[in-house]
């Protein structure tokens, strides 16, 4: 294996070196180019207005997590009129049915992972402006966040086939509720969020405070 | 990760930035630090390799042998599959003498009848619909690169153009999570009825056995570079006729003036 240069000195940026990058098919682009020759996507040396946008799709989706945890997301009517269940609700029915895996899974999915992303990617957008040295760990939890975003789409999922399951049945109905909506907003609009960081934007701000 | 694969940073430029041109093939940036890297592909065929960013670590590219024609294969299977996934039913209820079935499209419909009918366009979107496009996509795509010389200029950029839409939209196709929902699902249901996986489950998770072959056997850059091979021989075909019907035509003026 050969080594390399262990010190930030010797790295060279795209930025620095005239060039850019088509994030759509990463071909490498001269300074002037406006249009990825290969692609046709437009190029940019960074996303654009990358931090505003980000800011304003994680405010967005804070916002929006207050009604996603409130308002009703289904309701189980067996033979009586059923309650209706928010997540955190439906999370404890599920533990009282002695179902703790499955509790845990659902618990994780739709309350932990989308305050964490909110939180991740408020915590993102202070580094840029705050730069540290930090960057590999700012840089794994980016990935992190832009993984894992998608698998709180799953609390949806498992309304929309409970609803269209357990309709007309003999034992019962379910009914979806509106908080469904808060939430897909919540999940979307976290994971536009998340697409919109350039986590270049990162490595920049560690390097103007090198200098 | 088997014994035959390897993992290895990529080379960095080390000289001066003169040194850099935009020509250089083997030149790219990472994506995610805007690093200058060079990067050679040259080890053995036979070899799954995979190259990553030496600051940040980032995979630039998962070269996997006959990477293409295992992902054509995985293409063709999830899309004989998703047919059956979306026909059948995915979930099946017993309640006494009575059954009842349910289809990814009936909880789409069901939802809507709710009167969510943002959230049903979602799902289908999701589920359904960005699935089986990204599907469809890639054979097009593949076709593009086997059957090159029957595809006309226009369908080619037309490919790349598809392609680029077929990144755009990985992340939202959610067939695993559906899967994973499905599970979950079931073991929610299981104390109020007998609930039994139905023959769309098992398609299903075909479905999302290609998509996690597509995603191992494929290296999207060797895709571009199919493509954009194929581009620049379009390229280098027209410019030739040009210049052959430029040469014909001052060979006809320098007759003319010979005559006058
Ligand atoms: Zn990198």
């Amino acid at each position: 294996m050969k080594t390399y240069p262990a010190d930030a000195q010797h790295w060279i940026n795209g930025s620095d070196a005239g060039l850019k990058l088509c994030l759509d098919c990463h071909k490498v682009c001269a300074e002037q180019t406006e249009r990825c020759p290969r692609c046709g996507a437009r190029v940019h040396q960074r996303r654009q207005n990358s931090i505003a946008r980000s800011w304003a799709l994680t405010l967005t989706a804070a916002l929006l997590y207050i009604p996603a945890n409130l308002l009703p997301m289904m309701t189980v009517s067996k033979f009586e009129e059923g309650q209706p269940q928010t997540i955190f609700s439906g999370v404890i029915e599920l533990v009282n049915h002695g179902m703790v895996p499955i509790a845990l899974l659902v618990f994780t999915a739709s309350v932990v992972v989308p305050l964490l992303k909110l939180l991740g990617m408020v915590w993102l957008l202070i580094c840029v402006r705050f730069p540290g040295a930090a960057m590999h760990r700012q840089q794994t939890l980016y990935r992190v966040i832009v993984w894992i975003g998608r698998w709180s789409m799953l609390d949806i999922f498992i309304i929309s086939l409970l609803v269209g399951l357990v309709q007309f049945g003999q034992l019962g109905t379910v009914t979806a509720g509106i908080g469904a909506y808060a939430f897909a907003s919540v999940v979307v609009t976290t994971m536009l969020a998340a697409m919109q960081f350039d986590p270049r934007l990162l490595w920049d701000a560690a390097e103007v405070k090198k200098l | 990760m088997k014994a035959d694969s390897l993992q290895q940073p990529a080379d960095v430029y080390s000289q001066s930035k003169s040194a850099i041109c935009p020509e250089d093939s083997h030149l790219t940036l990472c994506p995610d630090c805007d690093l200058v890297i060079r990067e050679v592909v040259d080890s053995d065929p036979a070899r799954k390799l995979i190259i990553c960013c030496p600051r940040c670590n980032r995979n630039l590219r998962e070269y996997h042998p006959e990477g293409l024609i295992k992902s054509l294969s995985w293409v063709i299977t999830g899309l004989l599959l998703f047919l059956p996934a979306n026909i059948f039913p995915v979930l099946v209820m017993e309640i006494l003498d009575h059954q009842e079935a349910s289809t990814i499209w009936d909880g789409v419909m069901a939802l809507y009848r709710e009167g969510l009918q943002g959230v049903a366009l979602l799902v289908f979107v999701l589920a359904i619909l960005v699935p089986g496009m990204r599907l469809l996509i890639l054979l097009f795509v593949m076709g593009a690169i086997f059957q090159e010389q029957r595809f006309q200029k226009w369908a080619k950029r037309f490919a790349r153009h598809l392609f680029r839409r077929y990144v755009q939209l990985g992340e939202w196709g959610m067939v695993e999570i559906y899967l994973l929902g499905i599970l979950v699902a079931v073991i929610k249901l299981a104390d109020m009825a007998m609930v039994q996986p139905g023959a769309g489950l098992l398609c299903f998770a075909g479905l999302m056995a290609a998509e996690l072959g597509i995603s191992i056997c494929m290296d999207e850059q060797e895709v571009w570079e199919h493509l954009e091979e194929s581009r620049q021989l379009e390229e280098s075909r027209q410019l030739e006729e040009s210049r052959q019907l430029e040469e014909s035509r001052q060979l006809e003026e320098s007759h003319e003036n010979v005559s006058c």
